[in-house]
Formats: C-alpha cells, structure tokens, sequence
C-alpha cells in the first residue's frame, strides 16, 4: 500500500506532532547530542511504523511503546559511540554533562539499572511529563508508576554506592 | 547517597536541554521520506528476486527443449535390426526382454514383424518375431523352448501356432495377428 493512502499515515503525523518534544527530551539526556537524538527518536518511530498493523487497534499504546523505544535506541547510539571512542588513542569521552564527577557517575548507575527502570527514570523522573501523564505513556495507574519510581531510586542509590566504593 | 542528593542530581539532568535544529515539521516530512525510501528497497528487492525466479524458469525450460527428445520404442524397428543383424537364415525372437534365436524352415526373408502379448499364468509375456508369411521357427534355449508356425489368411492377416515351454510351464496356443502398420502385425480381436 502507498503510504499517502495508508490509514494510519494521519495517526503518525499527529504522534509526530503532539509527542516529538518529549520523545526529543527522553533521548537528548541519553546521548547530549541533538542530531544522535534525531537519530534516536526516527529509529524508534520507524520501528512503531514497520509494527503499525500491531497497533491499529491500541493506538493509545502506540505513544508508550515508542517512548520505551527511544529510551533503548539512545542507550545504543551511545555505547556505540562509546565503542567508536575506545578506538581513537588518547581521545577522551567528552559528557555533556561537563566533568561533573556526580553526573557522571548518576549516568552510569542509570546505565546499569534494568531495563524497566531505566524506562521509569527516563520517562519518570528526567522527563517533561508529571507523574500521572508518564504513567499514562507507560500504560500504568499513577500508584503503580509511584511505586516504581521509589524502587528505580532505591537502585540507583545502591548502584552509586557501589560505584563509589570501588 | 541521600535522597536529597540524589534528587538534586536527577534535577540536574533533567536540566539538560538541546537545540534541534529542525523543526516539527522537518522532522515530519524527512521521517515519511526515509519511510517511501524504505519501502521503495523492498519493493525493489521483490522486483529483483521475482525477476530472477522467472529468469531461471526461462532458462529451466529453454534447457529442456535442448534436451535430447524421447525415442519411442519401435519394436518393429528393433527386429528389423535384429534380422540385419543375424541373416535371414536365423529365426529371431523376443520373449520379454531375452533375445532367442532359433531356426526358421523357410528360405524367403523374414519380412514380418509381430509383436503381441501372450496370455499366461504368471502374467503377460510378450512376444516378438519375425517370420515369412508362412513360415516355421523352432528354438531352444536355457529358457524357453518350442515352435511358432506361421500362417498367411489373408493380405492383413496372419495366424500364428504357438508352443511354448518356459519355467516348467506349457503354453498351445493359436492367435490371429493383423497389420498395423508397414510390414508389422499386432493380435487381432478375434470377432
């Protein structure tokens, strides 16, 4: 089917156009770079239209999923930039977040936190969105998403506490 | 870590702001495009794929009709050879598959060619010859043993006297054969 004539061509554009600033805030605090955040966001967005059929009926979840997607293509670009980095002698990994040792040790807990709780702080805590919108994105009751952000802190501050004693 | 440490880092984070430089709609309109880019690939790769199926599906049956095309069995052609082979003095005959060779009575040139299926208790045994229009073979080998007398009726038709010993069995048997075709003769519905 041409895409001109597919039916949720108009779904996507709205998507696009009500939620690209918040899937753009999602992805700028992964990987500091507008343009790698682009990337991230049209990556997740061309994963949700090859699995649109899946949607067709649940659009509403269609908001989330890619939301959760962007989360997972920003940490990709930024380990492969990383990757790409370790080749290059004597050039230091350059953070956004300046020399901050803090800041830099809080990106790295919440590397390692598991995937559903690195989602919740992303699309949680680090986003533009209050607790009851996030939750309605992750397809959640505002209780339950309370809960995981309580436990999501719990783990970054072990994962920091480790970090520090090493 | 504290609590109130940790929330004033996240704080911090979140702070973290960028300058796109496109804007909603750029991005809009370069997404859809990557998406007809996309989907233009796949058709192509289709394209490409069918094309080469229906190219080896030419090739497949332009190579058949190189092949060698099928000989029909002629069994006439086969004895007519056999008869070249041996001389008109040898009486040549087909029991199945096994060539007997025998003697024939008359002199005149073994012109017909009968090819008919006997009848017997195992089954059907096909029988091949040639013979004069009245003309008397015997043979005797290994396998199959006995005469075929052969008698002219009339311009189409023949009758043959068949006795025949094989594998401990004994077939007598009288059978009309008729022309088909040249100089062979098929067995003939006796009316």
């Amino acid at each position: 089917m041409e895409i001109q004539n597919d039916p949720l061509k108009t779904v996507f554009e709205l998507l696009i156009r009500e939620k690209l600033n918040l899937y753009r805030a999602i992805a700028i605090k992964i990987v500091n770079s507008a343009a790698e955040a682009d990337d991230a966001v049209q990556c997740a967005l061309i994963k949700a239209w090859q699995r649109r059929m899946s949607f067709r009926s649940e659009q509403a979840a269609l908001s989330g999923w890619v939301a959760r997607i962007v989360v997972s293509e920003s940490y990709d670009i930024l380990r492969k930039r990383m990757r790409e980095n370790k080749k290059l002698e004597g050039y230091e990994t350059v953070c956004a977040d300046g020399e901050n040792p803090a800041l830099k040790q809080l990106n790295q807990a919440i590397e390692l936190l598991p995937e559903f709780y690195r989602e919740t702080v992303h699309i949680a805590i680090l986003s533009e969105l209050n607790t009851e919108a996030a939750a309605m994105e992750l397809g959640c009751s505002a209780n339950t998403l309370y809960q995981r952000i309580h436990k999501a802190k719990s783990l970054l501050k072990e994962i920091i506490g480790g970090l520090e004693n090493e | 870590m504290n609590d109130k440490k940790l929330d004033e880092l996240l704080a911090l984070k979140k702070s973290v702001s960028g300058d796109f430089s496109k804007s909603t709609a750029e991005f809009s309109r370069d997404f859809f495009a990557q998406i007809e880019k996309q989907s233009r690939k796949r058709f192509n790769y289709l394209a490409w794929a069918a094309g080469f199926i229906i190219l080896l599906g030419v090739t497949a049956f332009m190579l058949s009709l190189l092949k060698k095309p099928d000989v029909p069995y002629n069994p006439c052609a086969k004895l007519a050879e056999t008869v070249r082979l041996f001389g008109r003095e040898v009486a040549v005959i087909f029991l199945g598959n096994e060539l007997v060779t025998g003697e024939r009575d008359s002199s005149s040139l073994p012109k017909n060619f009968i090819d008919i299926d006997l009848a017997t208790n195992g089954g059907e045994l096909n029988l091949a010859l040639a013979c004069a229009d009245n003309d008397s073979i015997m043979f005797d080998s290994p396998q199959y043993s006995g005469s075929i007398i052969a008698s002219r009726c009339d311009d189409r038709t023949l009758v043959l006297d068949v006795d025949l010993t094989f594998n401990g069995k004994h077939l007598r048997t009288a059978i009309p054969v008729i022309q088909s075709n040249n100089n062979c003769y098929v067995q003939s519905e006796l009316l």
